[in-house]
């Protein structure tokens, strides 16, 4: 057993668990006195939340944040203070010598970029999923971790998660016997579930950077929709494919040490969120993954609905010979025990030979007269994480660990990368109709 | 299934068995320890086709026989009740459903039971009915976790080259040594059987079809493998599909070792205002009512638009105190089909209705392809990796 999973049998206290967690991910003591500047660039909603709980860590401090809209650097400084700099060219926080760390929560076009330049600058880097909106960039993110040392964390905080640690153990314990498929699920049922953000009264080219948000998209003339939901549109972001599919690779992925499939399919269509989007609002995906040390073959499915005709809900069916695991606020693992023998269809057969066949399967499986001990265990154990777990609070914890103790995150580049390439690949299949095959492991498509 | 079907025929008021014909010699004498020594019993069906004394026939031989016997039958006159998939190959369709019309308005009817369910029926009127709204996707699956539900059926302790005709068994295909296991087990083999297509996901789409009024998908992807039942078998005990439907997406699922502790088979329709879901014997109905004003994300804008976006906000969706009479009606309503229903009695007193009365059923030779079709695709995508497209209004693929 890993030390990184013994701490489970120790404990149950949030606290002692959560430390455990970091201690067993860094070599060294960590000394909240290590101070650590770090700077925003994307103020959106993501961007907000990640600053909140980077800030929440002992020795962190916020000291620059960019964005192309104004009102976003104006509402910067009266949550954080007004002695923040704020600014709308990412660059003036890259050249800064105070800033340790940037969180890059921009959309989707300008993740490679940004990061690149910022590890480029000598930056550690935590980045928001997907990491790469384009599988090509993919390699550029990877190569740029390895070239500068930096430490990159993309921001699927699930990979911190204690719960997804828990299913990680009952996994490798053989909980479910043999895997076979593995089913995830996003669904949701609201507008702005839906990315029908909020667009600010006063959006407009005198407060929005236009040109800079568009930077590496097609020219397009200004639309305030398109930059406040900006989700809805390919030339910014990656549908529901990066925004949640990645999410759900990156969870299976951590709790199966899988590294990716070999062949990726997506259906689905705009049903109805007809906003003037041009991403599916309903999304299915099935993924072929191929026996490896860690993982017997299995197949993955992948639902993202956002017009579920229920509430939100989100989690894993983990299914196995013996049982099956649900992961979702919790961990639930329900054990079905193998047959103790296979039965029988012999009503076909004439009487004479139901009866010799009985008596020869009777000698192979004999008839036991039932006792309380033959009553089959069939168990519904469930994990729940202490009231209040945060994961997104200790996906910040580990970045900001590792930024002090520089050992390699578990989701770094390629980490995200293998997350983020099926998830792309998901898009590709649906919009060009095809069938997608992939190498996980060098990560390129085939 | 033909003992199934046989049981079901029999127990309708004027309906007499007057043959049997099966390829184990054991299985003819159960025939008439079971219903009575007056019975004509055959290895060869032409003799039961050729009788005067046979207004129809049940076919509930291995798949790979279903599409020359059924010719057959209807070429001999004889109203035909077909065990599903209608055809084992997709090549072999169009040929049944024009013999269904050169033979005199023969009746064929399929073996999918659930187009006679009542359960699909109130499924099909809800839907109708608008009770979940706009269907955007649907799921159907059947889950199972024994042996013989994954077709390891008995082989009888007498079985040999004596008591089989294995060669009349193979009929077409290349001859090969007796193998008892691939006689008994035929569904383990895609010689003679069509996998969890063929036999599973062929039910789930009659089912939805039937539900739905589709005639069929557009596209089919499917994949999976030989996760668990490793016996020799040459076809996949796990089977993954998604197909695209005109207004919605399918997502089909087999799984022969999923784990739990009961089969569990059913449907989950998707709507913009509901779920329903339905099992063998009964239909539920999950509404969510939609969003009556679609909420905010402004806590990034600064304080002063924040306040104005609020005014010009609850101009567009006044705030009002709550009444009693705004509280949103959620409701999950159960029906449950009655006592003693048995879809499968009902499925064959709606043939020998048609036998009747000369009136056409509803899971006609048409209806046969356009389930048969789509699920034999998910085969060819399986093994081939590749998506297929089907014209469901042609029946080509």
């Amino acid at each position: 057993m890993s030390t990184s999973r013994r701490h489970f049998l120790k404990s149950t206290a949030a606290a002692g668990l959560a430390a455990q967690t970091l201690a067993a991910q860094s070599a060294k003591p960590i000394s909240a006195s290590d101070h650590i500047q770090i700077a925003l660039i994307g103020a959106g909603g993501m961007g907000s939340g990640d600053c909140e709980a980077s800030q929440k860590q002992p020795g962190v401090k916020l000291v620059a944040v960019s964005d192309c809209y104004d009102g976003r650097l104006t509402r910067a400084k009266e949550r954080w203070g007004n002695d923040l700099f704020t600014t709308r060219h990412f660059e003036e926080i890259l050249i800064r010598k105070d800033v340790d760390a940037v969180l890059i929560a921009t959309p989707d076009h300008w993740h490679a970029n940004i990061a690149v330049a910022a590890m480029q600058a000598g930056k550690d880097v935590y980045c928001q999923k997907p990491m790469v909106q384009h599988v090509e960039d993919g390699k550029r993110m990877v190569d740029a971790q390895k070239q500068t040392g930096r430490i990159i964390q993309v921001g699927s905080q699930r990979v911190s998660s204690i719960v997804y640690q828990k299913a990680k153990d009952l996994y490798e314990q053989g909980a479910i016997g043999e895997l076979n498929m593995v089913e995830a699920w996003w669904d949701r049922n609201s507008a702005t579930g839906a990315w029908q953000y909020s667009i600010p009264p006063d959006a407009s080219v005198d407060t929005i950077d236009w040109e800079r948000f568009v930077g590496p998209a097609p020219k397009h003339e200004f639309d305030p929709k398109r930059i406040f939901r900006w989700r809805n549109y390919r030339d910014y972001g990656t549908g529901v494919a990066g925004d949640l599919f990645v999410h759900l690779f990156s969870g299976m992925h951590f709790i199966t040490s899988a590294i990716g499939p070999t062949r990726v399919y997506a259906a689905g269509g705009l049903r109805f969120w007809k906003d003037g989007r041009d991403v599916p609002d309903v999304l299915l995906g099935l993924y072929d993954y191929p026996k490896t040390e860690h993982h017997p073959a299995f197949n993955l499915a992948l639902r993202v609905n956002f017009v579920s005709g229920a509430g939100e809900s989100s989690g894993f069916r983990f299914v196995g010979s013996e049982g099956i695991m649900t992961v979702g606020n919790g961990v639930t693992i329900s054990k079905t025990p193998r047959e103790t023998e296979p039965g029988y269809t012999v009503e076909t057969f004439p009487k004479e030979i139901q009866k010799e066949f009985i008596k020869e399967y009777r000698e192979k499986y004999p008839q036991s007269n039932p006792t309380a001990d033959a009553i089959r265990p069939t168990a519904e154990e469930k994990f729940m994480p202490p009231h209040g777990y945060d994961d997104e609070f200790d996906h910040h914890r580990n970045f900001i660990a590792h930024i002090r103790s520089r050992k390699p995150v578990v989701e770094d580049a390629v980490f995200g990368f293998r997350a983020a390439g099926p998830a792309l690949l998901s898009n590709m299949s649906f919009f060009e109709n095809r069938v997608c095959n992939w190498d996980p492991s060098t990560m390129t498509l085939v | 299934m033909g003992s199934g079907d046989t049981t079901s025929a029999v127990s309708l008021p004027g309906v007499e068995l007057a043959g049997v014909c099966d390829l184990y010699t054991g299985r003819l004498a159960r025939a008439k320890e079971r219903w009575g020594n007056q019975i004509f019993t055959t290895r060869d069906y032409r003799e039961v086709l050729a009788r005067k004394d046979v207004d129809a026939v049940i076919i509930a031989t291995p798949d790979h026989w279903h599409a020359k016997i059924t010719q057959d039958a209807l070429a001999a006159g004889k109203d035909v009740y077909c065990e599903k998939p209608m055809v084992q190959k997709i090549e072999q369709g169009q040929a049944v459903v024009a013999a269904t019309k050169q033979h005199g308005d023969r009746i064929l009817q399929v073996g999918s039971l659930y187009v006679s369910s009542l359960v699909y029926i109130k499924a099909r009127d809800l839907l109708t009915a608008g009770a979940i709204g706009e269907l955007n996707m649907v799921e159907a699956y059947l889950d199972r976790n024994s042996a013989i539900g994954a077709w390891q059926y008995s082989i009888p302790p007498d079985a040999s080259e004596q008591t089989v005709d294995w060669d009349r068994f193979l009929g077409t295909l290349p001859k090969r040594p007796f193998e008892a296991t691939r006689f008994f087990r035929w569904r383990n083999y895609e010689d003679y059987g069509t996998g969890v297509a063929g036999d599973l996901f062929v039910h789930l789409l009659s089912g939805l079809h039937f539900a739905t009024n589709s005639l069929g998908p557009t596209r089919i992807y499917a994949t999976g493998g030989i996760r668990y039942w490793h016996d020799g078998r040459d076809v996949p005990d796990v089977m993954l599909a998604l197909m695209d439907y005109p207004k919605f997406t399918l997502e089909l699922r087999v799984n022969l070792k999923a784990g739990l502790p009961a089969e569990n088979f059913g449907f989950r329709f998707i709507g913009t205002e509901g779920v329903m879901t339905t099992s063998y014997n009964s239909v539920t109905l999950a509404k969510t009512p939609r969003e009556t004003e679609p909420g905010y994300t402004i806590d990034t804008f600064a304080e002063a638009q924040q306040k104005e976006f609020l005014r010009n906000y609850h101009r567009q969706y006044p705030q009002q105190r709550p009444i009693a009479d705004t509280m949103r009606p959620e409701s999950e309503k159960v029906f449950t089909a009655p006592k003693g229903f048995d879809a499968h009695l009902d499925h064959h007193k709606n043939f020998f209705a048609a036998v009747r009365s000369r009136k056409q059923v509803v899971e006609d030779a048409v209806f046969g392809l356009r389930a048969a079709g789509p699920a034999l695709l998910t085969n060819k995508s399986c093994k081939e990796g590749v998506a297929c497209n089907w014209d469901p209004e042609r029946m080509l693929s």
